[in-house]
């Protein structure tokens, strides 16, 4: 068994603003754009 | 001991060997040897190597306790609402409702009929103290300002998006403008005071120019690419930060090499300003397919054939595009993990205060001109009506029925909420989109070459 992300903080209680921006962000529209080349 | 499997598992054989499970709730994502795998799906437990099932278990794959894993969604989703009174706060204008195109996959070609067809100087007044008031109250800091429309550069709204930039400028906050391009060169003059606040203008080209100009056209008829294409090259020349959108669907997938040599020759992609994405055309107000929208995965199909031909075209563009892929993509690419997702997008937490020329304040770019589902007011002043900000707000994942039950919630986050209010007049029904068709497909046609990539950066 492989693990791709091997970060211990699985069941994510402490996200970051950053982190939750970068979920919610996304869906729809052009903010989705905004946040794709933010990170490009 | 009795082990109980979590309702968020996602598994898919990508070769002889292997396969990879993601837990949605957790963001775990690995890779296990397929009699592991079949262990699993027989529910034999015991069989599988201690040091495994207890990785596994460790990852939220399984649980000892059937209600562990519900207490923890709870638990996460109590977190993930504190944050949320943190979000940004966004400003979008819409100076008209008006558009100087009529594209033929258009989802407001109501907006042109409203008859409140463009701000008045009093209707803008209002919207820029109502911001003011809305900043005070929260965080006193406006995250962006954001042009809307209809479309907003037409030649009329002029000198009110001039004061909308300006208030930009005072504000100290981001800009980015929605604009179908062809009235831009009008427009620099107001642009450049600002350029460097401007994070994105967003310009659509829809493939080469006899695809294009079938698609978006002027009422007359006549095709815009030309006009379009040289205010591309004027907006770069003038170093603002210009983004290509190609909206793709059945009809004009096949194009996009043709767009792409195009851009290529116009040297675009040499400009540090220019950038370049695909997005797929949707109609939210209908859950029906036809022969130009067609299921998602259908489309990955096509855009992977395509890839397949001209390689370059995915280096480009990616797979990103596809929201049921975005977490597995994150996740091969580095990011340690991905939060659970309970709602479906921004307007869910009421992050964007849409203005528009009616008076009206809007949670949502799409939902425009229907007063019905506006969330306020900001003329003659400003007002929010709670029953209608709850309308987008407690459309939760632990809301809808159906999203208890589906492994792929916590990636979704219950579907689109204008959707569900146009479609069944209700908020609480679910928009399901494609995840497991999108995701089966990927992994099918992509997942071991995702795989080879991923080992050979061990």
């Amino acid at each position: 068994m492989k693990s791709i992300n091997r970060t211990k903080n699985l069941w994510n209680n402490d996200l970051t603003l950053k982190g939750l921006k970068d979920n919610v962000g996304p869906m729809c529209c052009w903010y989705w754009c905004l946040w794709y080349l933010s990170r490009k | 001991m009795k082990l109980f499997s979590s309702k968020y598992n996602y598994s898919k054989r990508i070769n002889s060997r292997y396969t990879l499970i993601n837990n949605t709730l957790t963001g775990a994502l690995d890779i296990i040897e397929n009699d592991i795998r079949d262990l699993i799906a027989a529910k034999k437990f015991n069989s599988i190597r201690p040091n495994i099932l207890l990785r596994l278990r460790n990852r939220g794959y399984f649980y000892s306790n059937a209600e562990k894993e519900d207490k923890i969604l709870l638990e996460l989703y109590n977190n993930y609402v504190k944050k949320a009174a943190g979000r940004p706060l966004r400003f979008v204008f819409c100076p008209s409702y008006q558009c100087n195109l009529r594209c033929t996959y258009c989802f407001e070609t109501d907006l042109p009929s409203n008859p409140n067809k463009y701000m008045t100087g009093k209707i803008l007044d209002d919207s820029i103290d109502a911001a003011e008031e809305i900043i005070k109250e929260k965080s006193g800091k406006m995250d962006s300002v954001e042009l809307f429309g209809g479309e907003p550069l037409l030649l009329k709204n002029k000198p009110f998006v001039e004061k909308i930039l300006e208030f930009a400028g005072k504000k100290d906050a981001p800009i980015t403008i929605i604009t179908n391009g062809v009235s831009a060169k009008e427009f620099i003059e107001v642009l450049l005071p600002v350029k460097n606040r401007i994070e994105m203008l967003q310009i659509t080209i829809d493939g080469p120019r006899e695809i294009h100009d079938k698609r978006r056209k002027y009422a007359s008829g006549k095709g815009s690419f030309d006009q379009i294409s040289k205010n591309i090259d004027l907006l770069l020349e003038n170093n603002i930060r210009t983004n290509v959108r190609i909206n793709i669907d059945n009809t004009n997938i096949e194009f996009i090499p043709d767009l792409y040599e195009y851009i290529c020759q116009k040297n675009w992609i040499q400009y540090p300003d220019f950038s370049i994405r695909l997005a797929p055309v949707t109609d939210h107000t209908t859950l029906d397919y036809d022969n130009i929208i067609i299921p998602e995965e259908k489309l990955l199909e096509r855009l992977i054939r395509l890839y397949d031909e001209y390689p370059v075209l995915e280096e480009i563009f990616g797979f990103y595009l596809f929201k049921p892929l975005r977490h597995i993509l994150d996740i091969f690419n580095g990011a340690p993990n991905v939060s659970p997702r309970f709602f479906n997008c921004e307007s869910n937490l009421l992050e964007l205060n849409v203005f528009c020329p009616d008076g009206y304040i809007y949670a949502c770019g799409e939902s425009i001109g229907k007063p019905h589902l506006a969330i306020g007011r900001f003329s003659p002043k400003l007002e929010f009506y709670p029953d209608k900000k709850t309308l987008w707000t407690e459309r939760t994942i632990l809301n809808i029925k159906k999203c208890r039950t589906c492994r792929f919630a916590p990636i979704c986050g219950g579907g689109c909420a204008f959707s569900s209010l146009l479609i069944y007049k209700d908020n609480s029904r679910p928009i399901c989109e494609r995840y497991q068709e999108v995701l089966d497909t990927f992994l099918e046609l992509r997942g071991e070459k995702l795989f080879e990539k991923y080992m050979n950066k061990l």
